[in-house]
């Protein structure tokens, strides 16, 4: 009878050993160090209006100014001295006000980008789209380079470096250049479109999970 | 002893709830930045591992009684192992991101707990979010038997917790209810005794995060002896699993159907019933095989 009281201990023993490999599971807590992936996004809206055959826009923007981090990263439960790496993601536009004309066409159009008298560096290149209706988000084509892109990550690792507080102003502030050709030329153009920088930002959270 | 008992049962149940808390609160913000087809494949181990830990440890006896008092509380713990193909997925390119070869295996959920990045097209990276490194997958739930009426007996398993509004997840809610009949009461001849199962469950993490819902249909045989009684079922499990989050890039709402698993459910396990309560440990070949242990109290 006194080997009957201990063989049910025996057998959890056993059972959980036997299954788990020759190794008894013991669940317990640990700490992890997780990194964390997020989204986020600015948008960048710009007109353009004129006649003849060709589309030529520029215009200056602060990156800052559409784009709250620190509330993203406050979203996602993210500190802002957790932040391991923000990068562009990619780009998105749609036509918010349509031409006039429906059969309004950009062909080859190219967005550019300079910072501080910089060289302009291709950001968007071979860029086709009907803008004679209102679409909704499409992809814009980068340019196959990537020159415009490495610069802007370098604007967003300064950003990342100087969190919580911002860069000065002329490290964030950038010149875009918008030029193409559009069709019908016989026809003046006036449309708006939106340009989305998409960003992918990750950090590091520490959590508890039970193994 | 049994005062030690119950301070074991509650530290259990403590730390159950701690981990849940904790890691369901992440889990949220790293699908927020997985389109719907990544988000699927990174929580693609979860099914198997709540399937298979879910539909364990609930009929652990083929003896049900055709009438009398028959009332147990109790808790069971299920677990099993991740293997090393569920740590990883190939992820599918979101919507304006063009990968450039190589294309990095990124973690699952129980994956490695580093971000990976992906170079794409004009020099556009992608990051992946980490996972939380989990080798093994542990589940708890209390449970109730009743009966006896006409050799049936009903089942429930409930649990709700919640954990604060500091936490981005602040509900998980588990639901099950079934019933099993007596199959050897019509066939007193019989060596063993025999009875059918079905039993169902919901589990739900912040309402639809993680929507689940588990069916399980088995047929256990036992034979009792002085204080052991081993079992073995031969069954069926259904599993389904949803989930719903927001895009932190969009803000929009993402839905992620899975597709319902069915598998055959294999057990065999051991039942010892001591003066002051009844414990069990098993083994199941199933959606993901694994342990399962149970503590109860009554008869």
């Amino acid at each position: 009878m006194r080997h009957f009281r201990y063989l049910p201990r025996v057998a959890l023993v056993a059972a959980l050993g036997v299954a788990s490999g020759g190794c008894v599971l013991v669940p317990d807590i640990e700490d992890r160090i997780v990194e964390l992936a997020v989204g986020g996004t600015t948008v960048v809206g710009f007109v353009t209006s004129g006649s003849g055959s060709t589309i030529d826009e520029t215009n200056t923007v602060n990156i800052l100014e559409g784009l709250d981090i620190a509330q993203i990263l406050a979203d996602n439960g993210i500190d802002v001295s957790d932040v391991t790496n923000i990068a562009l993601a990619g780009l998105e536009y749609r036509v918010t006000v349509p031409d006039p004309e429906a059969t309004r066409q950009i062909v080859n159009g190219t967005v550019t980008i300079s910072r501080n008298l910089g060289p302009e560096l291709a950001l968007v290149s071979g860029f086709n789209a009907g803008a004679g209706a209102a679409t909704g988000w499409q992809v814009a084509p980068l340019d196959p380079g990537g020159a415009a892109v490495a610069e802007i990550n370098d604007i967003l690792n300064t950003i990342r470096t100087e969190l919580p507080l911002s860069p000065p102003p002329d490290v964030t502030t950038i010149t875009y250049h918008v030029t193409g050709g559009t069709t019908p030329t016989a026809v003046p153009h006036d449309f708006s479109l939106e340009l989305k920088v998409k960003l992918t930002i990750t950090g590091t959270v520490k959590v508890k999970v039970l193994n | 002893m049994t005062r030690r008992i119950a301070v074991t049962l509650a530290l259990v149940l403590t730390v159950l709830a701690v981990g849940a808390s904790s890691t369901g609160a992440q889990l949220v913000d790293n699908l927020g930045a997985l389109t719907s087809d990544n988000a699927r494949k990174y929580l693609g181990p979860l099914p198997d591992a709540l399937s298979g830990t879910m539909n364990a440890a609930i009929f652990t006896s083929g003896k049900v009684p055709k009438v009398g008092l028959d009332f147990s509380i109790g808790i069971k713990a299920m677990g099993v192992a991740f293997a090393d193909e569920d740590r990883l997925f190939i992820p599918t390119d979101p919507p304006g991101f063009t990968s450039v070869p190589p294309v990095q295996p990124v973690p699952t959920v129980v994956g490695g707990s580093n971000a990976v990045s992906q170079s794409g097209q004009g020099g556009a990276t992608q990051y992946y979010p980490g996972g939380f490194n989990i080798g093994e997958f542990l589940f708890a739930a209390p449970q109730l038997t009743i009966g006896s009426v006409l050799g049936t007996r009903a089942v429930l398993r409930w649990a709700s917790g919640r954990f604060g509004s500091d936490n981005l997840i602040d509900k998980v809610s588990l639901f099950g209810i079934g019933a099993q009949h007596s199959i050897s009461q019509y066939m007193p001849a019989m060596p063993v005794d025999l009875a059918l199962g079905v039993f169902y469950q919901s589990f739900e993490i912040n309402d639809s995060l993680l929507d689940t819902k588990a069916f399980h249909m088995d047929v256990t045989a036992s034979r009792s002896f002085p204080i052991v009684q081993p079992y073995a079922a031969i069954g069926f499990d259904s599993f389904k699993m949803d989930a719903a989050y927001e895009d932190t890039g969009t803000g929009t709402n993402i839905s992620v159907d899975f597709d319902r698993k069915t598998n055959v459910h294999l057990t065999a396990g051991l039942l010892a019933r001591l003066a002051f309560a009844t414990l069990h440990a098993e083994t199941n070949i199933a959606a993901t095989n694994g342990l399962a242990v149970g503590l109860s109290f009554g008869r």
